[in-house]
């Protein structure tokens, strides 16, 4: 079976997942609000106003018709409205995502990169320093709860040695004036801005050329993105030091080296390939445990991106937010998902035969 | 002739329970240049120890002593980091295990178009220098010439699959590993060789894993590797295979080699008890009324030897001399050496 089909394949899996998880959060915030008629008219509506809504929002209509109803309205983009901030729940999303991708995916590349070279380094040298270090680290990480990672840091450099800022993802100032990165839109025929890149502090001003505001939200980022990368640091290290250890026993590693083939030659091309396939599938989790680790990272550096605006929006009771970023958040995990099993099938021809 | 291979007082031990045992104990074997040389024994006999050693292959806790010399140079004392210069063009290896011997995440052309490129880079490092060997002739002129990056590797890797007698080589070369049965994966690794041309090959077990069909091309294959000059270190347990290929079979028993003679004397007229026990064992087929005879008991355990011979405990000669003295080869007829008290 080709790459093709497989990729396909996966994703159509994906897409019925999300469907599933849609009927999930549907069931679940039925179950959390039974009425929810008379939450959305208010404390001191009238009967018949809260007939209206209910009315209005198909709340007399069998389940399946109010999940249809919600299912138009989830793929239109009407998330409901935030009662806190008095906008729509896809437009705070819009604002907030962004910010949260950008720190979860530098962190993402920094930590599966530090993670596995650490790996193939403490697999050479079993027992070595590197290897020691690493397990020193390791269990100190893993046994201090991130929160606590985050107040140390913020402690030591922050307030300690004024090296980095303690807060917000740019200097307000800088944010305030930096322009918005514009281009040609292909589709709508004009020059407009892209929400996704608009809010991302450290792309943004990269694309505009304002080297200032660059520096301030690269110097705003490193705290937190430190923070997650130690956030259950260690996990990829060792399942690489292990699965090097074993593929460099294997046969065709033997091979390799029989074919006359430099040292490094051998690591690289043959081990190192097979020796990140069980770490590969732990990718997905571990970006997974970035998006929601950014939550408690998010709140303590005062970064205001997805995992503040969740962690406002439950102290606030602001079901429309809770919902529309539970739904995100879910999304985002299950694309994630996808993104390994695909690379997964181009790094391991064996596991396109089995789909 | 010159020798290609030169194995003096080899002795490989592995570090079990914290003392060092030796799987092979001071073995000596010259291989002469485009010759195939079988060596012999059961399990346990030390015959991949010795390859592995050869090859400088050997596990993490293991350690090779004495000398293994290819084309004069010795590849024992070389650090770690050098050994690789000596393997590929210099010498190769075809393992025992066909299914697990090709990396699963490569297409089987990068594969042996690495030979090619490995080849290439030896010629170029100056190793295996054109004036240092004997070139014999119909070899390839490119050979003495040195760089091999003009020539397209697929095309080279799909010649070499055609070779090996793959049928459409060229669909199997973009094929990988995993879709390929276990005697095409040999005929894979057969022809890697092919396109290494090494000065030494060392096949383990190559045709234990096949059936009998696929087995007799691959010997004719490495008899026609032979013909081009490769030496051949030929390892198997079936003494049977090694006659139909090897000029010469070395029979190891408990990491020593115990008798070592031209093939047709060593299978006619075998002098050591072990030899003509496994020849024995042979079953005779339908000519036979002769019941298939068999060795009492099991090869030694090496941490505990027996002393003197090593194999008298099994022996239904051995006399006291046998239990306390140690043996040594003697040359018993011409290039027919036994290490027996009985001679």
């Amino acid at each position: 079976m080709g790459l093709a089909t497989y990729v396909a394949r996966r994703a159509l899996f994906s897409f019925f997942v999300i469907i599933g998880e849609l009927l999930i959060i549907f069931y679940l915030t039925n179950i959390a609000a039974p009425d929810p008629a008379v939450i959305w008219a208010g404390p001191e509506s009238t009967k018949a106003q809260v007939a209206l809504v209910a009315q209005m929002y198909h709340l007399n209509s069998p389940w399946y018709v109010q999940f249809y109803y919600y299912m138009v309205n989830v793929f239109s983009g009407n998330w409901g409205i935030s009662p806190l901030y008095q906008q729509p729940v896809i437009s705070l999303i819009e604002e907030y995502l962004p910010v949260t991708l950008e720190l979860t995916i530098i962190a993402f590349v920094f930590k599966i990169g530090l993670e596995m070279t650490l790996g193939v380094v403490s697999a050479m040298r079993p027992n070595g320093a590197v290897d020691n270090l690493i397990k020193v680290t390791y269990t100190t990480v893993r046994s201090a709860p991130p929160f606590l990672v985050a107040l140390g840091l913020l402690l030591l450099f922050s307030y300690g040695t004024h090296t980095f800022p303690s807060s917000q993802p740019i200097d307000p100032i800088l944010g305030a004036t930096v322009p918005k990165f514009q281009f040609y839109n292909p589709i709508a025929g004009k020059v407009t801005g892209f929400w996704l890149v608009d809010n991302m502090p450290i792309l943004n001003a990269l694309l505009v050329g304002d080297w200032a505001a660059f520096s301030s939200a690269v110097s705003h980022a490193v705290l937190p993105v430190v923070t997650l990368i130690l956030f259950g640091f260690g996990g990829i290290v060792r399942l690489v030091k292990v699965s090097m250890l074993e593929v460099l026993d294997q046969d065709y590693v033997r091979t390799a080296r029989a074919k006359g083939l430099r040292e490094n030659v051998v690591i690289f091309r043959h081990a190192l390939r097979n020796s990140l396939l069980p770490a590969f599938t732990l990718i997905g989790l571990v970006f997974a445990g970035l998006v929601t680790g950014s939550l408690v990272v998010e709140t303590i550096y005062g970064y205001y991106g997805l995992g503040y605006y969740v962690a406002e929006s439950l102290l606030t009771f602001d079901t429309p937010s809770l919902i529309g970023t539970l739904i995100l958040i879910t999304v985002v995990i299950i694309l994630s998902n996808l993104v390994v099993d695909i690379g997964y099938g181009f790094l391991d021809p064996r596991t396109r035969v089995g789909y | 002739m010159t020798d290609a291979l030169r194995v003096s007082d080899l002795w490989v031990d592995y570090r079990t329970k914290g003392t060092w045992a030796s799987a092979v104990r001071g073995v000596d074997l010259t291989v002469g240049e485009g010759e195939v040389i079988g060596v012999v024994g059961e399990s346990g006999s030390g015959k991949s120890s010795l390859s592995l050693a050869i090859m400088k292959l050997l596990p993490a806790n293991a350690r090779a002593r004495g000398r293994v010399e290819i084309l004069g140079k010795d590849v024992v004392g070389l650090p770690a980091n050098e050994a690789h210069r000596y393997r590929g063009a210099g010498m190769t290896m075809i393992f025992q295990e066909p299914m697990t011997s090709l990396n699963p995440v490569m297409r089987v052309s990068n594969q042996l178009s690495e030979a090619v490129t490995s080849r290439g880079e030896h010629y170029k490092l100056g190793v295996f220098r054109a004036d240092s060997i004997a070139v014999p002739g119909g070899r390839d002129p490119r050979f003495a010439m040195g760089s091999e990056r003009s020539v397209p590797p697929s095309k080279e890797a799909v010649e070499a699959l055609r070779q090996v007698r793959i049928s459409d080589p060229e669909r199997t070369a973009s094929k990988y590993p995993h879709e390929l049965s276990g005697g095409e994966r040999q005929r894979v690794m057969i022809a890697m060789s092919f396109l290494l041309r090494p000065r030494v090959l060392v096949a383990d077990e190559p045709t234990t894993a096949l059936d009998v069909t696929t087995q007799a091309q691959v010997l004719s294959l490495l008899l026609g590797l032979s013909r081009e000059g490769t030496s051949i270190l030929f390892v198997s347990h079936d003494i049977l295979v090694v006659g139909q290929v090897a000029r010469r079979v070395a029979v190891m028993y408990a990491g020593e080699v115990v008798e070592l003679g031209p093939t047709e004397a060593v299978l006619k007229n075998p002098l050591h008890p072990y030899t003509k026990g496994l020849i024995g064992s042979i079953p005779s087929g339908f000519k036979g009324e002769r019941r298939i005879e068999q060795i009492p008991g099991s090869p030694p355990d090496i941490l505990r030897l027996p002393s003197g011979c090593r194999f008298n405990p099994r022996c239904k000669f051995a006399m006291e001399r046998c239990r306390s003295e140690e043996t040594s080869l003697k040359e018993m007829e011409k290039d027919h050496f036994v290490a027996c008290h009985l001679y």
